[in-house]
């Protein structure tokens, strides 16, 4: 990128962004209908439903209130401010501070709060076991992610996303590839449970027995509802994104900060292939088995820890 | 990037994916599951003499590794999935302490290992420095399923961890002749789990079942 446009770098990130993320949806559904010897929807679907949405009115209970109504916006909201302090590869960040990891982790517990308030105001006994399971995943997730971020500022010895994930140098990450990929992995088995994919979660499921983010959206419609499809679209995105930087290191000589951002993109639709892999292959947890992934993803943040150690 | 296939990398590759493999076994529910993770740990363990080798390997060495693969890659997890197999299908018992914590204490012995490995001093063999946190971590997950699981092919599983733990230490200071050292108690190990095998087998005829609680109401 040349000087007098690097300003509009991560402006261009975030656009990227915001462009492609109800694209992973589609690349996972393909990706499933593609093992199962299927066509499948068509890969724009969420976009022609996210416009179909947006033109409809939505429909409100007498018995819910304004918590319903606000939790589609505040969740839009918290994903808009993740990405803009989340680097885009090297295009850098629009908002970066030390400590921002922090910022983004609160983000999502904001959205999150907000959900399970919304699916609580409604007064249905099935949104609240939803709204009870998702609490009780993320307060076990929450502090695995944060490890996860934390030690990667720590091998980085910087504190800010900007930096310790769009700027590891190529000799640190040939260093410590190990590391890397075992954060890498941890991160992935976070996104499946965070963004209730299977083997945590099954977006497409509607029986009661099983469900937990879906069942929180139920009563949502119109452009409410697609509020809430366009956040969880970002939402996959930015975990997406997260591991494509960790998984590659900065630009160098040999890698202009164009190339990095089109192989930052290329990461990014990878890992949605990768969920749709496999969501394919694993059949879904039992509920009870659900935080065994979160052990999973544990044990592997604690080896890199470990191999830092080595 | 060049780098990542030199041969240093591969042997770090290796026994990174064999601590994995531990922290697998100390967390897998189902026994074919952990068969599947013995022998994934077999060939990893076959690689590593020839990894950890400095300079172009010979055909002896190759040769010998690859005896080292074929029985703990193939052969021991061929016998353990026949044992398996003759057994009748039962719902395992939950392990005197769970699959989670297992796992976690794994984790706690790697750090035990590594910080064990750091108060060593500097090894003659700069290799023993490197292969020694994951060798003592392999033999604490060892230790570990035999003295948490409560069933009898869980606890060879234990018994075979073990012995990977401690074939791990011994393969960088291993000369290319103490090899045959190895070599004779890996087939005395391959032996042993034969036997246990017919044992389990028998164990499992007279109680009707594989469970060590079962064993130890036996009265004179």
């Amino acid at each position: 990128m040349t000087a007098p446009l690097a300003p509009l770098a991560p402006l261009v990130g975030c656009v990227l962004s915001l462009l492609f993320a109800p694209l992973l949806p589609g690349i996972i559904n393909r990706v499933k209908a593609w093992v199962g010897g299927r066509q499948g929807r068509p890969l724009l679907q969420l976009y022609y439903d996210l416009f179909k949405l947006l033109k409809k009115s939505a429909v409100y209970s007498r018995h819910s209130g304004w918590m319903f109504r606000l939790a589609p916006v505040a969740g839009l909201a918290a994903a808009l401010m993740a990405l803009a302090v989340l680097p885009f590869g090297a295009l850098g960040s629009l908002v970066s501070f030390p400590g921002d990891f922090i910022f983004l982790a609160g983000l999502f517990a904001l959205a999150r709060f907000t959900l399970i308030l919304a699916a609580l105001d409604t007064g249905s006994a099935f949104e609240g076991m939803g709204a009870a399971r998702e609490a009780m995943f993320s307060a076990l997730g929450e502090p695995i992610f944060l490890f996860c971020l934390m030690i990667l500022g720590y091998r980085s010895g910087m504190y800010s996303l900007a930096l310790m994930l769009g700027d590891i140098k190529p000799v640190v990450w040939t260093a410590d590839w190990p590391f890397f990929l075992m954060l890498a992995f941890a991160f992935f088995l976070i996104l499946l449970l965070e963004n209730c994919r299977i083997p945590a979660d099954d977006p497409n499921t509607h029986l009661e027995l099983t469900m937990i983010h879906e069942v929180m959206i139920l009563d949502h419609s119109g452009p409410d509802l697609a509020l809430l499809e366009y956040a969880s679209a970002l939402k996959l995105w930015i975990f997406s994104l997260i591991i494509a930087g960790v998984l590659l290191p900065g630009p160098g000589e040999s890698l202009p900060v164009a190339g990095h951002a089109a192989l930052t993109l290329l990461i990014v639709f990878t890992v949605a292939a990768l969920v749709g892999l496999v969501e394919s292959v694993i059949a879904r947890f039992r509920m009870e088995r659900v935080p065994q992934i979160l052990s999973l993803a544990g044990s592997f943040v604690c080896l890199a820890a470990l191999s830092l150690w080595s | 990037m060049t780098s990542i296939l030199s041969t240093a990398d591969g042997l770090n590759a290796a026994l990174g994916l064999i601590i994995i493999t531990d922290l697998a076994l100390l967390g897998a529910e189902r026994q074919r599951l952990s068969i599947r993770l013995i022998a994934n740990q077999g060939v990893l363990l076959g690689l590593v003499p020839v990894l950890a080798y400095n300079g172009t390997p010979d055909m002896y060495l190759i040769a010998v590794s690859a005896i080292f693969l074929i029985i703990k890659g193939v052969i021991l997890p061929l016998l353990l999935r026949r044992t398996h197999r003759q057994l009748p299908s039962q719902q395992l018992p939950k392990p005197y302490l769970g699959y989670s914590a297992c796992a976690l204490l794994g984790i706690i012995g790697f750090a035990l290992s590594l910080w064990i490995g750091g108060r060593l001093g500097i090894a003659a063999n700069p290799l023993f420095s490197q292969v020694f946190p994951i060798g003592m971590a392999t033999i604490f997950t060892g230790l570990l399923l035999i003295v948490s699981r409560k069933e009898v092919l869980s606890q060879l599983f234990g018994y075979l961890v073990l012995e990977n733990g401690i074939f791990l230490l011994g393969a960088p200071m291993a000369e290319q002749e103490s090899f045959w050292l190895e070599l004779s108690i890996l087939l005395d190990i391959m032996v042993a789990v034969f036997v246990m095998g017919i044992a389990i087998h028998h164990i499992n005829r007279a109680f009707h079942s594989t469970y060590v609680d079962h064993i130890a109401s036996l009265k004179d």
